[in-house]
């Protein structure tokens, strides 16, 4: 059983992630009721993929961005999965300036869209920081468990 | 066929279903959501790869449809697949909500459409529209 303290921990970080809006509450809660003894993993599973494909996906539309002409179609693309996944993940935040970017881009606003691009590119690096360390508390409190 | 007994599926035969869906997170999560509604699933990356498993030979009694994947979009692959005969409920699931671009979604040959994120209860919804048709298609 993980110790006391480790569990108020994460019970905390958990909270505060919540709090601060960068996890919306009721679809994480919903995802971690998806975790059983036949997938103990699931939700430090699904963090580690979305921290690892919402980075890929932001570096594409960045790239995309800086061709000649502009890759539309991949920036299109990468938009919608960011959008996909961060509406799956309930990451409430990143799914909110991924709205914003789509739709400064699609107005043909390309200056607001590229201040909108770094606005979710910080807010994304906050995100990473903040879950990675939830994650990794996730794992010890599952290592000390046995 | 799926029977609604008492608040919980009935399952003369196990259900089937196709997850296609390009982005590796959908991908887990609707897997995992239809297991433990006790759906044997597998997962498509790409509407071609969809059309390929059921050119293999393969049929599902449900298809869950994202709509914008890369090689082959959504949108097509449903108008493929009713081109092939396959009458399997096709759920439609994206993040779009525009009413236009759900209308064309619709209009290539869905049974349904969901916005994501999708949830069990979701699902349920979409099953019991198979349950009221009294079949299972293939």
């Amino acid at each position: 059983m993980a110790s006391t303290a480790l569990r108020q921990q994460l019970s905390i970080m958990r909270q505060s992630l919540f709090d601060e809006g960068i996890l919306d509450h009721d679809q994480v809660s919903y995802l971690e009721t998806l975790e059983n003894e036949d997938d103990p993993d699931f939700i430090e599973n699904i963090f580690t993929l979305f921290l690892r494909d919402s980075t890929k996906y932001i570096d594409s539309i960045e790239k995309a961005l800086e061709t000649t002409p502009i890759d539309y179609p991949v920036m299109d693309i990468m938009m919608y999965r960011l959008k996909g996944s961060s509406a799956s993940l309930g990451a409430s935040k990143i799914n909110g300036e991924t709205n914003t970017l789509r739709k400064f881009f699609h107005d043909g606003d390309m200056e607001s869209g590229k201040a909108s691009l770094q606005k979710l590119k910080a807010e994304h690096a906050n995100f990473k920081e903040k879950l990675a360390v939830y994650v990794g508390m996730l794992k010890q409190a599952k290592l000390s468990e046995y | 066929m799926a029977t609604h007994i008492n608040g919980s599926w009935e399952l003369g035969a196990k259900m089937t279903a196709l997850v296609v869906d390009d982005d590796s997170i959908n991908q887990t999560i609707h897997h995992r959501l239809l297991e433990q509604l006790g759906i044997e699933n597998q997962v498509a990356r790409n509407g071609k790869e969809a059309i390929d498993i059921h050119c293999s030979g393969k049929k599902f009694d449900l298809i869950l449809m994202d709509r914008d994947m890369p090689i082959m979009n959504g949108i097509e692959a449903t108008r493929k697949l009713r081109a092939m005969g396959i009458r399997s409920m096709i759920a439609g699931v994206s993040t779009r909500c525009v009413k236009q671009e759900i209308q064309e979604f619709m209009e290539a040959g869905l049974d349904d459409y969901q916005e994501k994120p999708l949830t069990s209860a979701k699902i349920i919804s979409i099953l019991r529209k198979i349950h009221h048709s009294g079949s299972i298609s293939y």
